[in-house]
C-alpha cells in the first residue's frame, strides 16, 4: 500500500516537473519548418549540412515593396516599416549588408581585382587602368566616399563593388514602388519570431492601408506562418473535436463525469510527460510532432478505457484482480506500440525522431497511469451506460464470431486482390513542391515583387568540397573560370571566393597591383588629381571579418571545408571539376523521400516480424502468430484502398503504416486474450479505443498538408480494418462461435 | 555743371528705367519650379567638382541627353566617356568604343542619381519625393528661384549631400554640397529661346 502510495506521488511529481518545463519551453520550442519534416542525408552529412544551410539562409531573406499613394507617401512608409521591424529586434535592412561589404572590399583594396582589369594589368595595360580610375574621378554624380583621396584614390573598393556584386544586386523597382529589402536574424520557422514579425507587419497595414498604400511581401517566413497559423488551427479543430467525442463517448459508455475526467486527466498527464521528453531531448519540437501527436490522444485513452471497461463485467471484481487481468495484454500493447514509435527513431528525420520519442514516452506514461493513477482516481464509480450496452451487442455481433476457414482464405485472397488494384491503380508521391499548397495571397504577392524587381529567386546551388579552406576556395575558383570560359559566370549569383579567394590569387593580385598599377601610375594619378596620398595603398588599416552574408555560404563539416554557390536559372552540361557537383534541393530531397519509403515500407516488414517474435516469446505457441493475421491484412489493404480513392502511397504514408501495426496488435492481442463470452466488455473496449483512434487521428485527414493528410488518413482506415478483421485471431471452425486461443 | 548733373540725373535715370526694365523682362520670363516641363532635352553641361585635399576642382563638360527611355550623361572633356542609363541597365563607352555593362553597386547608385538629375531637368519634383525631402517655394516668385533636394535615406545623404537646383525657365545649374565640406557645381547651358 505504501509503496503504491509513493508511485502516485512519484508519477505526479514527474507530471508536474514536466508540466512546468513544458510551460517555460513551448512558446520558444515550435519549429514549424516544413523541410524539417524532410530527411536529412545521414550517407552526406556535408550535402546535408550544405542544403540546411542553402535553405537557412534563402529562407532568411524578406522583400517588401508598398505601392500607392504618392512617392513621398511610399518613402515615408518604407522608412516606419524598416524602421518598426528593425525595433522588434529581428531584422536587419540590406543596408547593413552593403556597409559591411563596403568595409571588407576597402581592406582588400590592394588585393583583389576584377576580372578585366587582371587580364589589362597582366596585358602591361596598367595605364589603361589607372586612366579608368582617373575617369571616375569625373564622372558624373561620382559616389566617392570623404576619405577616398588619402586611403583609395584610384577608387579600387568602387571598382570592387561594380564588378563583384551580382548584376540582379540593388535593382531599383520599376514602376512606382517603394521596396525594403533586408533578413530576418531570428530563427523564422519560430513561433515567437513569426509572431513578432506579423504582428508589425499587421500593425503597419493597419494603419498603412487608409492612406491608400499596398504591402506586397516575399520570404520564407510569410510561408512558415502561414503554415504555423493552419498547423495552429488544425490542432485546435482536432484536439476540440477529441475532447468533446472523449467526453461524450465516456458518458455514455459509463454513465459518470468521472470517467471522462480521468480520460481527459490521463491524456494531459501522458502528452505532458512525452512532450517534456521531446523538448529536453530536442530542444524543441515540430509542430507537426504536434499534430501528430494527437494521435496519441486516442491511444492513451484506449489505455484507461481497457481500465474501466473491466470493472463493467462485475461490481465485485477487486481493483488487484483488475490490475492482474489488464497487465500482460496491456503491457505487451505498450510494448508493441512502443516498437512501433521507436521505430521512427531508424529515419534521419529529426521530426520523426520527435514524434517517435514524444509517442514512446508518452504510451509508457500511459501505461503508467492506467496501473497506477486510474485506479485510484475511479473510485468504483463506473457503471454500465447506454452506449456501453449498444456497443456490446454490436461488438458481440461483429467481433465475437468465428471465422470459418474459407470465409478466412476469401478474406485473405480479397485482401490480396484488392492489394493488386491498388498498386495497379495507384501513384506514389515523393515531390516535395506537392506536399503543402502556399498561400495564394503570398504567392500573388511574391510574383507582384519579381515583377518589380526582376529577380528570380535561385532554386539551385554548386557544391564545392576541399580538404582545407584553400583548396575548397581553388575549385571553386576553378568552376568559376570554367563557367567565364563559357559565358556563363553570372549564372553564379554569389561566390564566397570572388569576395575571399585563395592565397595564391591573393598573392598574385596584390603583386600585379603592386607592380603593375601602383608603382608605375600612382604618383600620375596624384599629380593629375591635385592631391592625395602616396602611401594610400601601403598601410590596409584594421582587418575586417567577411560579410555575414558572404561567410554564411561556407560551413565546415567532419574536417571536410565546403562552399555553396547559389544558381540562377540552370547550368548544364558542365564538364567534371574535382570537388564540384551541382545540387537541386528539390530534386535532392525528393529522390531521398523516395529511398525512405522504400525503407519505411521494408521497415513495416520488419516490425510485423519483430511482434511475430515478440509473440512466440511470451505465448510460446506457434499458433499466437494469427495475432498478426488482422494486421498484416490490414497493412496490405490500407494503402491499397488508399491508391483507390486517389491518396499517393508516399514516406508518410508508410509511417502512419507504422501506428496502424502498433494499434492493430492492441486489438489482437485483446481479443486473443479474452476470447469467449469472459471477453464481451473487453471488446467494448477494443470498439471504443478505435473509435477514438479514427476520430483523433483521422481528423488528420482535413489538414492542408499533404504529410499530415495522408497520414491521418492512412492511420484510420489501418485502424478500422485492424478492428474489423480481429476476430481473426481466434483459431478457425465452422459453427463455434465465440471462440479464441483457449478452445484449441 | 548744372548740364553735366542734369545728363547725370538723366543717365540715372535712364539707367534706371533700364535696369527696371531689364529686371520686369526677366521677371516676366520666369517659370515657377512647378510648371517646368521639359520631357525630352539635351543639354550641354560643364561640372566643377571641389574635393578636400586637391589643390584645384576637377572640371568636365559635356551634353546631358534626357529621350522617353533613355538618359545619356556624355563626358566630352577631359575625358571622352558616355553613359546610358536605360531601362534594360547601364552601359558605359570610352573614346568611342564599344558600350559595356556597368556593375552593379556604386553603378546602381549613380544610375539612380542620374535618373533623379533627369528628374530635375524635367521638374519631376513629386517623382524626386520618392529619394528626396523636395523643398519647392511655394509662393510663385517672379525672378529665378531655388529647389532644394536633402536625400530620405541617411547613407544616400552621406554618399551624395544636400542638392540645390537653381532655375528661371529651365534648371540653370546644381550644387551639391556634403557633410565633409565636399561640393560640386554643374552649371547647365542656357535652352535656346
Amino acid at each position: 500500500m505504501m509503496s503504491s502510495r509513493l508511485f502516485v506521488i512519484a508519477a505526479l511529481l514527474v507530471f508536474a516537473m514536466s508540466a512546468a518545463f513544458v510551460a517555460s519551453r513551448l512558446s520558444t520550442g515550435i519549429d514549424t519548418n516544413i523541410l524539417s519534416l524532410l530527411p536529412g542525408d545521414a550517407h552526406d552529412p556535408v550535402l546535408a549540412d550544405a542544403l540546411q544551410k542553402a535553405s537557412s539562409d534563402a529562407a532568411n531573406r524578406v522583400a517588401f515593396a508598398i505601392e500607392g499613394g504618392t512617392p513621398a507617401q511610399r518613402s515615408r512608409a518604407a522608412n516606419e516599416l524598416a524602421a518598426a521591424l528593425e525595433t522588434s529586434g529581428y531584422f536587419r535592412p540590406a543596408s547593413s549588408d552593403a556597409r559591411e561589404l563596403w568595409d571588407w572590399l576597402f581592406s582588400r583594396r590592394a588585393t583583389l581585382l576584377c576580372a578585366g582589369d587582371r587580364a589589362k594589368l597582366e596585358a602591361g595595360e596598367g595605364s589603361i587602368v589607372a586612366r579608368n580610375a582617373l575617369m571616375e574621378w569625373y564622372a558624373p554624380v561620382t559616389t566617392v566616399s570623404p576619405d577616398a583621396l588619402q586611403n583609395d584614390p584610384l577608387l579600387r573598393t568602387n571598382r570592387l563593388l561594380g564588378c563583384l556584386l551580382p548584376q540582379s544586386f540593388g535593382l531599383a523597382p520599376k514602376g512606382e514602388a517603394a521596396l525594403l529589402t533586408g533578413s530576418i536574424t531570428g530563427a523564422i520557422y519560430r513561433l515567437d519570431v513569426q509572431d513578432k514579425i506579423a504582428s508589425v507587419v499587421d500593425a503597419w497595414q493597419a494603419s498603412e492601408a487608409a492612406r491608400g498604400l499596398s504591402l506586397s511581401r516575399a520570404g520564407a517566413i510569410f510561408h512558415a506562418t502561414y503554415g504555423a497559423a493552419h498547423a495552429r488551427s488544425e490542432m485546435t479543430i482536432i484536439g476540440g473535436i477529441t475532447t468533446i467525442a472523449v467526453l461524450l463517448f465516456y458518458w455514455l459508455m459509463f454513465q459518470s463525469l468521472r470517467a471522462p475526467f480521468i480520460a481527459v486527466g490521463m491524456v494531459v498527464f501522458s502528452l505532458t510527460i512525452g512532450l517534456a521528453a521531446a523538448l529536453a531531448i530536442f530542444g524543441g519540437v515540430h509542430a507537426m510532432a504536434l499534430v501528430f501527436g494527437a494521435a496519441l490522444i486516442g491511444m492513451v485513452v484506449d489505455y484507461t478505457t481497457y481500465y474501466l471497461v473491466t470493472g463493467l463485467a462485475s461490481q465485485d471484481v477487486s481493483v488487484e484482480t483488475r490490475k492482474a487481468k489488464l497487465f500482460k495484454p496491456l503491457t505487451l500493447g505498450m510494448v508493441t506500440s512502443v516498437a512501433a514509435f521507436a521505430a521512427l527513431l531508424l529515419f534521419p528525420v529529426t521530426a520523426f525522431r520527435q514524434i517517435a520519442l514524444f509517442g514512446s514516452v508518452g504510451l509508457v506514461a500511459a501505461w503508467v497511469a492506467t496501473l497506477v493513477l486510474t485506479p485510484r482516481a475511479e473510485g468504483g464509480a463506473m457503471k454500465v451506460g447506454p452506449g456501453a450496452l449498444r456497443v456490446k451487442r454490436i461488438a458481440g455481433t461483429f467481433l465475437a464470431q468465428r471465422f470459418s476457414f474459407r470465409a478466412v482464405v476469401t478474406i485473405s485472397l480479397g485482401c490480396l486482390i484488392l492489394l493488386g488494384i491498388g498498386y495497379m491503380r495507384g501513384e506514389t508521391l515523393d515531390d516535395v513542391r506537392r506536399f503543402q499548397a502556399p498561400s495564394t495571397e503570398l504567392v500573388a504577392e511574391e510574383a507582384r515583387i519579381r515583377e518589380l524587381t526582376g529577380f528570380a529567386p535561385s532554386s539551385s546551388f554548386f557544391l564545392v568540397r576541399g580538404d582545407t579552406r584553400d583548396e575548397n576556395v581553388a575549385r571553386e575558383e576553378a568552376l568559376l573560370a570554367a563557367l567565364h570560359e563559357r559565358g556563363e559566370e553570372n549564372a553564379v549569383v554569389w561566390a564566397a571566393g570572388r569576395f575571399d579567394p585563395s592565397r595564391a590569387v591573393q598573392a598574385a593580385g596584390a603583386a600585379l597591383i603592386r607592380e603593375k598599377l601602383l608603382e608605375p601610375h600612382l604618383l600620375g594619378i596624384l599629380a593629375a588629381l591635385g592631391g592625395g596620398n602616396a602611401n594610400a595603398y601601403s598601410d590596409l588599416g584594421r582587418k575586417v571579418p567577411l560579410p555575414g552574408f558572404v561567410q554564411a555560404l561556407r560551413g565546415e563539416t567532419g574536417g571536410v571545408f565546403w562552399s555553396i554557390a547559389p544558381i540562377s536559372g540552370s547550368v548544364d552540361g558542365l564538364p567534371d571539376l574535382a570537388g564540384v557537383e551541382q545540387v537541386v534541393p528539390a530534386r535532392r530531397y525528393s529522390d531521398l523521400l523516395a529511398q525512405y519509403r522504400w525503407l519505411a515500407t521494408w521497415g513495416l516488414v520488419g516490425a510485423v516480424f519483430g511482434t511475430g517474435l515478440m509473440l512466440l516469446a511470451v505465448y510460446r505457441q506457434l499458433s499466437s502468430l494469427r495475432v498478426l493475421l488482422p494486421t498484416a491484412l490490414a497493412l496490405a489493404v490500407t494503402p491499397a484502398i488508399m491508391a483507390i480513392v486517389g491518396i499517393p502511397y508516399s514516406f508518410f504514408s508508410a509511417m502512419g503504416l507504422f501506428l496502424v501495426a502498433g494499434a492493430g496488435v492492441d486489438y489482437a492481442i485483446f481479443q486473443w486474450e479474452s476470447p469467449g463470452r469472459e471477453g464481451d466488455w473487453t471488446r467494448v473496449g477494443i470498439v471504443l479505443a478505435a473509435a477514438m483512434t479514427c476520430i483523433s487521428v483521422g481528423l488528420l485527414g482535413l489538414s492542408s498538408v499533404l504529410p499530415v493528410r495522408s497520414f491521418g488518413l492512412t492511420v484510420a482506415t489501418g485502424v478500422l480494418i485492424s478492428l474489423l478483421f480481429s476476430p481473426l485471431v481466434r483459431g478457425w471452425a465452422d459453427g463455434q462461435t465465440p471462440g479464441g486461443a483457449n478452445d484449441d | 555743371m548744372g548740364n553735366t548733373a542734369g545728363f547725370a540725373r538723366k543717365a540715372c535715370a535712364l539707367s534706371g528705367l533700364i535696369l527696371w526694365a531689364g529686371i520686369g523682362h526677366a521677371q516676366a520670363g520666369c517659370l515657377s519650379p512647378a510648371s517646368l516641363r521639359a520631357s525630352n532635352f539635351d543639354r550641354g553641361f560643364h561640372q566643377e567638382k571641389y574635393l578636400t585635399g586637391m589643390e584645384k576642382p576637377l572640371k568636365s563638360e559635356g551634353r546631358l541627353t534626357a529621350g522617353s527611355d533613355e538618359i545619356v550623361w556624355h563626358m566630352l572633356k577631359p575625358f571622352d566617356v558616355k553613359t546610358i542609363i536605360g531601362p534594360s541597365g547601364i552601359t558605359q563607352s570610352v573614346d568611342g568604343g564599344a558600350a559595356s555593362a556597368v556593375g552593379a553597386g556604386t553603378g546602381e547608385i549613380a544610375a539612380s542619381v542620374a535618373r533623379s538629375m533627369a528628374a530635375m531637368m524635367r521638374g519631376e519634383w513629386e517623382a524626386l519625393r520618392a529619394m528626396f525631402t523636395v523643398d519647392v517655394p511655394e509662393e510663385k516668385s517672379e525672378g529665378d528661384w531655388t529647389v532644394g533636394l536633402t536625400p530620405l535615406d541617411d547613407r544616400l545623404k552621406s554618399i551624395l549631400g544636400v542638392i540645390t537646383v537653381h532655375g528661371c525657365r529651365d534648371v540653370s545649374s546644381v550644387d551639391i554640397v556634403r557633410d565633409d565640406g565636399d561640393r560640386e557645381h554643374i552649371e547647365f547651358e542656357t535652352v535656346a529661346p
